[in-house]
């Protein structure tokens, strides 16, 4: 009698988990024959590894060397501090932009019937062997080097810490989307973690700052009782490691590898327990959303374009994906408001204007946020004039309107609008802001037509395509240079005021801004519709593939 | 050099295709495909799966640029003016090329005035088409949360709307169900009285044979065979017929750990014949 499940001698039951983590490099080799540009940002994003580990042996051999010797004294109070802030940025920017693999995610292996804790493993295990596990592996094992004047024991005791502080910054960030997950089961639910999420990233990165600005004292005797109250939490014990050793202090060295291994321990139980919850709920709270009458589509002009306008508004008020776009620009004025005690209140405008810059970041990749639905453009034979236009009107009111508020928030911080100079200067700024927004709507008319990369399905938000990390760290920058590239005639004529002694002439920046904004918006959309009815299909195609990595 | 006067196509069909072909690397998927559909038919496009249906009709409808061959519609090349020739077609959408969180009847409109058509118009048109189609309680609620069926029947609404000269229909009775299936055929039947042409790509033989006035079989990328229904079946069942043409099928092959978990014990049908003769299979 033969069991079902009985193999042929010689034929060994897969080891699950590391079937898994061959799964996941097969995906993200696969994700590189979506674009060419897949391959570029490819390329940089290895490259960036490296000069990550080259850059930290640097400074660790540096450190080390006594070269920085006046830094050891700030090491013990520093690390717990740092290490605490970057796991949770690590884990921030993973819901934020990376999200979990949407390929690698549990219910693509709910038919299989494979454990729950196999499962887990195998997808933690899937982590920590891609490229910004083993960076940072390679990283914290290199900045071993650092604590030499400390001793082998500290050296050694680096080495050990550095898979144990990847393990525990992989194992935080899976927990913390996995529950993320589970509590956004509604479209507000995943709209409001969104901006939850981004607020605490915009924070975290800008805390330094701030502390500067607010002549917060950093030195090693204030940081020093904050640290050891890190040093014996999760996120910071295993930083403590090589000072435990260092001081022979090794009950202590074993409490803060039990410490970090616990909080693995939970954080993986919690991963598992999410899990298990997806499996046996329904993953998504079913309500019908109604909407009456025809909403945006009795709004908008009525044409072929006006549809584009109405559909797309429609959408962007439904997607948590780019929600991040909306929220940007106020944090921008926020935070410069908060850093500009000593600048003046021109500062709080500077956020006004990078506010400007931010607002067409999403649409610069709009057709992937699209999706497949673009097709119908195609089947219905849209013109790609009546596409960009309608793409575009959407854009110009969010724009304007949007900065029109951003302004009238600036004046109550800075009180610019009682003085004539300060308008004078107000007004300026938010022209350059208009401009800068609109000409980068130009470009960005030009880039989602050209340079795509895949994004989260709408469904899933914090889900990432396997292999976008790479195109989503560099193809955003590209289309950053591009937009800063498009405002140098404003910049040039500020440049030549400014080096001319006609400072105060400043006030011809406003034309030239809104000439500059105008110009390359128009250029962009025709050259984007240009570019767009050439390679239509071409498009397709790409959203096509785009759409099998998000399944 | 101009075409041979056998290859040209045929300006009075409703499609005439000749000489249509694909490569998609070292795969060729159409390969030199030839067919006339005639104005006012209801033609089915059967064959199994890779062999060229969907390749074909998304050359025929602009969405895939052939490598070689014409593809015309209503006398329009379709890659000359490619623009034209879709706007004598209703393409019918997969569920996932529909945008989900737009309400039933936004998305019809949007397909309406995409392409062209007045707002006003393209709201009557798709409150009529809600009502045909069996929607009119779930107008106002976002399509994502319609069921399979309902999102096809929405789909197909997006490809009528602007009351097109030639419907292509990819699999439209797929997921729905027998009252709206017999009422969108309905629907089909009357559009093609009226002069109308349905295109129809289909696995299920029996609606092809029911419903289709024409039929061609197209295999490993080429039409195997064409005609009426009554033609192509060539007084036999029309299933059985495309078994015949399109080959492939082939006995019950034993696979010894298929046992339906009894013990291991193989079914005794199965034991006692490890290879049915393919002749016995077909009875």
């Amino acid at each position: 009698m033969s069991a079902p499940v009985t193999r042929s001698a010689g034929t060994a039951a897969p080891n699950m988990p590391w079937t898994l983590v061959r799964l996941r490099w097969t995906l993200t080799n696969a994700a590189l024959k979506t674009s060419p540009w897949q391959v570029v940002a490819y390329v940089l994003a290895y490259l960036l590894a490296l000069g990550t580990v080259v850059g930290t042996g640097i400074l660790a051999f540096a450190v080390g060397h006594g070269m920085a010797h006046d830094m050891w004294e700030y090491l013990p109070a520093v690390m717990p501090l740092a290490g605490t802030a970057g796991i949770l940025f690590v884990a921030l920017m993973q819901a934020m932009f990376i999200g979990e693999n949407s390929t690698m995610s549990m219910d693509k292996f709910a038919p299989y019937g494979i454990p729950d804790r196999t499962l887990q493993l195998g997808l933690l295990l899937a982590g920590l062997t891609g490229i910004p596990a083993i960076t940072a592996l390679v990283g914290f094992m290199l900045w071993a080097m650092a604590y030499r004047g400390l001793g082998a024991a500290a050296v050694i005791s680096q080495l050990v810490a550095a898979p144990l502080i990847v393990l525990t910054a992989m194992c935080v960030s899976k927990a913390l989307l996995a529950v993320a997950d589970i509590i956004t089961d509604s479209q507000t639910g995943k709209n409001i973690f969104y901006v939850v999420v981004i607020m605490l990233f915009v924070v975290v990165a800008q805390m330094p700052n701030i502390l500067m600005i607010n002549e917060v004292s950093l030195d090693a005797a204030t940081l020093a009782p904050i640290a050891r109250v890190f040093g014996w939490l999760p996120l910071g014990a295993p930083f403590m490691l090589p000072f435990d050793a260092a001081n022979g202090q090794w009950l202590f060295w074993l409490l803060h590898v039990l410490c970090a291994l616990a909080l693995c321990a939970v954080c993986f139980l919690i991963s598992q327990w999410c899990l298990h919850w997806q499996r046996t709920h329904s993953s998504d709270a079913v309500r019908a959303k109604a909407a009456k009458g025809l909403g945006l589509f009795s709004r908008m002009p009525d044409s072929p374009s006006g549809a584009v306008s109405a559909r797309l508004g429609s959408l962007l008020r439904r997607d948590a994906r780019q929600s991040m776009m909306f929220i940007m620009p106020l944090f921008f004025v926020v935070i410069f408001a908060l850093e500009s005690k000593d600048t003046g209140s021109w500062f709080v405008w500077m956020g006004v204007l990078m506010g400007g810059m931010f607002m067409s970041l999403t649409e610069s990749n709009g057709l992937a946020y699209d999706g497949q639905g673009f097709v119908m453009e195609v089947i219905a034979g849209t013109r790609a004039i009546d596409d960009r236009t309608g793409r575009v009107r959407v854009y110009l009111i969010i724009d304007t309107v949007y900065i029109a508020l951003l302004s009238v928030v600036a004046f109550i911080i800075t009180g610019d609008w009682s003085n004539p100079s300060g308008l004078a200067t107000a007004f300026t700024f938010i022209a350059a802001s208009w401009g800068w927004a609109v000409a980068s709507l130009g470009v960005a008319e030009l880039f989602n037509c050209s340079i795509l990369y895949p994004v989260p399905s709408m469904a899933k938000p914090f889900t990432n395509p396997q292999g976008r990390g790479a195109a989503q760290a560099f193809l955003p920058l590209l289309y950053m240079l591009a937009e800063i590239a498009c405002m140098l005639p404003t910049a040039i004529v500020a440049i030549i005021l400014a080096a001319t002694g006609h400072g105060d002439a400043y006030l011809w920046i406003i034309p030239v801004a809104l000439a500059n904004g105008v110009v390359f918006l128009c250029l962009g959309t025709w050259l984007g519709a240009k570019l767009l009815r050439t390679r239509m299909l071409k498009v397709v195609q790409t959203l096509d593939s785009f759409a099998a990595l998000q399944q | 050099m101009a075409m041979p006067p056998a290859m040209q196509p045929d300006p009075a069909m409703a499609v005439s295709i000749r000489g249509l072909f694909k490569r998609f690397g070292d795969k060729v998927a159409v390969n030199g495909l030839s067919l006339d559909i005639p104005t006012g038919s209801f033609y089915g496009l059967v064959g199994p799966n890779g062999a060229g249906k969907t390749t074909t009709i998304n050359m025929l409808t602009g969405l895939l640029v052939p490598d070689g061959g014409v593809a015309m519609i209503l006398g329009h090349n379709v890659w000359q003016d490619v623009n034209a020739a879709k706007r004598l077609i209703g393409l019918m959408p997969q569920p996932e090329q529909i945008f989900p969180t737009l309400t039933g009847m936004q998305l019809i409109v949007y397909a309406g005035m995409l392409r062209g058509m007045p707002r006003t118009e393209a709201a009557a048109r798709a409150k009529d088409l809600i009502a045909a189609f069996d929607l009119s309680s779930a107008a106002n609620i976002m399509v994502r949360d319609y069921s399979a069926g309902m999102t096809k029947k929405i789909c197909l609404a997006t490809a009528m709307i602007h009351s097109p000269r030639i419907l292509v229909l990819d699999e439209p009775f797929e997921s729905v169900d027998p009252v709206s299936s017999a009422n969108i055929k309905d629907i089909l039947v009357d559009y093609v009285r009226t002069g109308g042409t349905v295109v129809i790509s289909s696995h299920v033989m029996a609606l092809v044979e029911r419903m289709c006035t024409h039929v061609a079989v197209v295999n490993h990328g080429q039409v195997v065979a064409a005609g009426t229904v009554g033609q192509v079946a060539a007084g036999e069942d029309l299933e059985e017929r495309f078994l015949q043409l399109v080959g492939g099928r082939h006995g019950a092959a034993h696979i010894a750990w298929l046992d339906g978990g009894a013990d291991g014990q193989a079914p005794p049908s199965a034991a006692a014949s490890p290879q049915a003769p393919a002749g016995e299979v077909r009875r």
